[in-house]
């Protein structure tokens, strides 16, 4: 493998011909200049460039006596607290609502500890399902209650980024062995928490009922599903370079936790392939299902039933994992284990899609559907048009 | 930060906030050979490569003039550009009903161009490329942005618009099937 990536980077040396790039540029700029002349500067220019040139983490450094400013002027004018207090109940939509997210932003540029912000980051997106939850409840215009609940989760999967972001440096920072002894307890309660999350947005049935919304809801649950490969990850590498005292049975049960969800994830969209398979007919999902053979792909017109079909394709690689976790090969273990859900991910998009086209009309069918997959959808009108997403049409 | 960075955000103010032509004309420097690059093992004809690459250059000049959306990383749209203009000269090209790829002039790239002098590795650089025209198209293009231009994954994915752990599977995927071509 490496020779291969050695090769790869042998391209470098693959370059456009030199008469042509200083041919091409003369021209380029000639076009451009033809456009419009430059611009002379304004007053804004100057904030402009801070704005491009200062990078996040100086601002972030910035903050934090910014933030204690703030923290001042606000005892001092107690209407500001009040202000920051009153966002706190806010959800989308509503005036206070930036300030709530400025308040969080401000208090994680407060916090220097790696540990205390992942924990901090779980608790925004809490508060995020918890707007979720409320809007999905109290919000009567569908309009409305869709743009609502999309920019809920849009922050929500920021929240969930940070977080993978934080773990990451956990990962990676080296420390004595009882700060990470205690870095590995913080990651395993992220990891419990974002469970729980997990579980409350699909316990909602307020949730189930428009498709915008379950679409919405689906990515926030991918964007789980990475947060805790992230922590599973973290805990293993640690363990894996002795970093952190772990027992291997410890080890074994987080890991073949983690290979439960995911195999709970694939029979779950097994199912949902089981509902369109009774509707649409075999065929029409083998034409579409990811599978590790180039052929497959390559020949949609044509139905091959042997094809390997995506949940079972990520469900040999589970047992892969599972047999490499009982070799004690915890690293290609937690590699078959990421491939294996990222496969039923997609697969799952891929049914999820088929679904969508099975029932163009009346979406809460589709909701139906998916909620109760034993139920098979009865399709008015099957689309005669098979065609796929512009990128997968061209085969370059 | 790197320096390189510094420079380039300072060019990209000067060309979005000043439409300064000369700066746009060192970011073309520095990003040229790429999309080039990029295109060509796309395209598979180094003067579709050229023709492609000009266009690229400048669509990305109008979009940053006009555009209100913060441009955080110039890398990125410009792979996105040029991603949207091959699929714009397929489009255009499977209309005219011309075939879609030219074996023939695709294996006279690597002695067309400026390659490395030295035979071994100009052999080589034949071998992986002879194995990257037989990948899926979504495959080489996460193994030329990962492994050629050194992009992270979470970049690739913006660009190609899939979440990370599809990248990553994908960039798995890829080196698995270049291996099996190559008999590794």
């Amino acid at each position: 493998m490496d020779k291969i990536i050695k090769q790869l980077k042998d391209l470098k040396g693959v370059k456009p011909r030199e008469d042509w790039t200083k041919a091409n540029r003369d021209v380029l700029l000639a076009q451009i200049s033809s456009q419009g002349s430059a611009r002379k500067s304004s007053f804004f220019d100057g904030w402009n460039l801070i704005r491009m040139m200062v990078p996040i983490s100086f601002i972030n450094f910035l903050a934090k006596p910014i933030g204690i400013v703030t923290v001042a002027v606000l005892f001092v004018f107690g209407s500001g607290a009040f202000t920051v207090n009153a966002s706190k109940s806010s959800i989308p939509g509503d005036i206070l609502y930036p300030v709530k997210l400025t308040s969080e932003k401000v208090q994680v540029g407060l916090t220097v500890s790696e540990d205390r912000k992942a924990e901090l980051h779980v608790d925004f997106a809490e508060e995020r399902v918890s707007e979720i939850e409320q809007i999905a409840a109290n919000e009567t215009d569908p309009v409305k209650r869709r743009e609502q609940i999309s920019v809920a989760t849009d922050n929500f999967k920021k929240n969930m980024d940070n977080i993978q972001e934080t773990l990451e440096k956990v990962k990676t920072v080296k420390a004595e062995k009882d700060v990470v002894n205690r870095s590995i307890e913080v990651v395993k309660q992220v990891d419990l928490k974002v469970e729980a999350i997990a579980s409350r947005l699909d316990n909602n049935n307020d949730l189930k009922g428009d498709l915008a919304v379950v679409k919405n809801i689906d990515a926030a649950q991918a964007e789980i599903e990475e947060t805790q490969a992230k922590a599973v990850e973290v805990i293993v590498d640690k363990y894996d370079k002795g970093e952190a005292e772990l027992s291997s049975e410890e080890m074994l049960e987080t890991v073949e936790a983690q290979i439960k969800k995911v195999g709970d994830r694939i029979t779950e969209v097994a199912e949902r392939e089981k509902s369109v398979v009774d509707t649409s007919g075999q065929a029409e999902v083998d034409k579409v299902a990811p599978t590790d053979s180039e052929k497959t792909v390559e020949t949609t017109d044509v139905t091959v039933k042997t094809e390997v079909a995506g949940s079972e394709s990520a469900q040999r690689l589970l047992d892969e994992a599972s047999s490499l976790l009982n070799q004690g090969d915890l690293i290609n273990a937690l590699e078959k284990l990421r491939e294996s859900s990222a496969i039923a991910r997609e697969y799952k998009d891929i049914i999820d899609s088929k679904i969508e086209e099975l029932i163009p009309v009346d979406e809460s069918n589709l909701e139906a559907a998916r909620v109760n997959t034993s139920a098979p959808v009865v399709p008015a009108v099957l689309p005669e048009d098979n065609s796929v997403d512009t990128d997968d049409a061209i085969e370059l | 930060m790197k320096t390189n960075s510094i420079k380039e955000k300072f060019l990209l103010y000067k060309v979005r906030y000043q439409h300064d032509a000369t700066a746009y004309g060192l970011l073309y420097d520095l990003y040229v050979a790429k999309i080039f690059r990029f295109i060509l093992y796309k395209v598979s004809s180094v003067e579709d490569a050229e023709d492609i690459t000009a266009e690229v250059f400048l669509k990305s000049w109008q979009y940053i003039k006009t555009t209100d959306k913060k441009i955080s990383n110039f890398n990125a749209l410009l792979y996105r550009v040029a991603r949207n203009a091959v699929i714009d000269y397929y489009r255009q090209k499977k209309r005219q009903d011309l075939p879609l790829t030219d074996e023939d002039q695709y294996h006279n790239i690597v002695d067309s161009r400026d390659v490395e002098k030295d035979i071994d590795i100009k052999l080589e650089v034949k071998n992986i490329e002879q194995a990257l025209d037989q990948i899926k198209d979504e495959y080489r293009e996460v193994v030329i942005l990962r492994y050629v231009e050194g992009l992270s994954v979470n970049e690739i994915a913006s660009i190609i618009k899939k979440s990370k752990s599809n990248v990553r599977v994908l960039l798995h995927r890829a080196i698995k099937r270049i291996q099996e071509i190559l008999g590794e």
